[in-house]
């Protein structure tokens, strides 16, 4: 399994050759809904873009030399601290996550939502998905807890038709 | 004083990993530890965006003023939730010895985070000069454009800094204030206090990173 490894000389924290760094519920989702607030839907379009190259480069590193890649992808999200993400039925066009970090803070911050909330992960399922299938295609966030957190148990992503 | 790499290299021993649910509850907050390149590539491609190509010195502060806000937001609630945690208690808080050594012991911690390496250079209520090596959104520029900036880029870091002076010195951290809006706009909006710039970026090719924090 893919471990973050801290580099105190460099001030680095380091998965997959990719820099990590720590930051807190209320700097993810108040600097995602800044971007929004200011520049609209395209904003949310360079962070699912900008998310998925980025999380294209790190996987294929990471799973390069492994057996089960399905299930180290599900494990480094949940090592990110983005939630629990569920690829069982990926190549059917299909993600659910539980627990979504961008979710629940996005609605506990800012009340229910209009559209998904979670840019990062859906940019992440997309990568995941090129890796695990080797196409490309784009996800979009069908059902998200923050749009009503009493209707939606969990969030789901679905292949673009 | 208090000695700040023994701080740092306390809490680089503190196992900050993802519960059951695939969260990371710390310090009275969820952290993450997504990609610096990804905070940085958006928000350069924000401040794109937002100047759409003008040559406006107004449109583009007003873009970087957001970015820096985050950055306030983030040192709030971190380095705010950090100063009232219990970690905090058990390791820092024995050591200190006068009002500075909560920015030297905030600070040793944040090079546990990925950031990359800050030092302090000078601190009083009335100032702050802070050194960053290899700050991971220079770090960013440089990688994604190939080439340097006219202008610095470390946004979060010095909307970060002014939070952890107001924090300290304005604020009273020491004393646990609840941190919440209320708080949040009198140290930010209605009555601040803390004002900064960088000085030198990294992404400028400066050897490293200087920010400054000042009392207005």
């Amino acid at each position: 399994m893919a471990e973050f490894k801290l580099n105190l000389e460099k001030g680095e924290l380091l998965i997959g050759g990719k820099r990590s760094v720590f930051h807190c519920n209320h700097y993810n989702t108040f600097l995602q809904k800044t971007l929004i607030d200011a520049m609209g839907e395209k904003m949310t379009v360079v962070q699912i873009s900008i998310s998925e190259k980025i999380n294209l480069e790190m996987l294929g590193k990471v799973t390069q030399d492994v057996d089960n890649k399905l299930e180290e992808i599900e494990e480094i999200f949940s090592n990110l601290g983005l939630g629990i993400l569920d690829l069982s039925n990926i190549e059917q066009g299909k993600a659910i996550v539980d627990n979504s970090h961008y979710a629940l803070n996005c609605y506990y911050k800012f009340g229910e939502q209009k559209g998904g909330s979670c840019l990062f992960a859906n940019g992440y399922i997309q990568a995941a998905y090129q890796i695990l299938t080797g196409e490309r295609k784009e996800f979009v966030e069908t059902q998200c807890v923050s749009m009503n957190p009493e209707k939606f148990e969990n969030c789901i992503f679905e292949v673009k038709t | 004083m208090i000695d700040m790499n023994y701080v740092t290299q306390q809490f680089s021993k503190a196992e900050i990993n993802n519960d059951e649910n695939g969260l990371i509850p710390a310090f009275g907050v969820y952290l993450t530890k997504i990609f610096g390149d990804y905070y940085a590539e958006i928000s350069f491609e924000f401040e794109k965006m937002f100047a759409d190509g003008l040559d406006d010195p107004e449109v583009l502060e007003a873009a970087r003023q957001l970015l820096i806000e985050a950055g306030h937001v983030c040192g709030f609630n971190t380095f705010g939730g950090i100063m009232k945690s219990e970690e905090w208690g058990a390791v820092v808080l024995p050591l200190i010895q006068e009002k500075e050594d909560w920015v030297r012991g905030m600070v040793a911690i944040i090079n546990v985070l990925g950031w990359g390496v800050y030092s302090i250079a000078e601190v009083s209520e009335e100032k702050l000069v802070l050194e960053i090596k290899n700050s991971y959104e220079a770090d960013a520029y440089l990688r994604r454009y190939g080439e340097n900036a006219d202008h610095p880029t470390c946004y979060l870091a010095l909307g970060a800094s002014i939070a952890l002076m107001s924090l300290v010195y304005h604020a009273d951290i020491s004393t646990k204030p609840e941190l919440d809006d209320i708080l949040y706009d009198r140290l930010f909006k209605e009555a601040r206090k803390y004002a900064g710039k960088e000085t030198h970026c990294m992404a400028m090719g400066h050897e490293n990173c200087k920010i400054e924090i000042f009392k207005q």
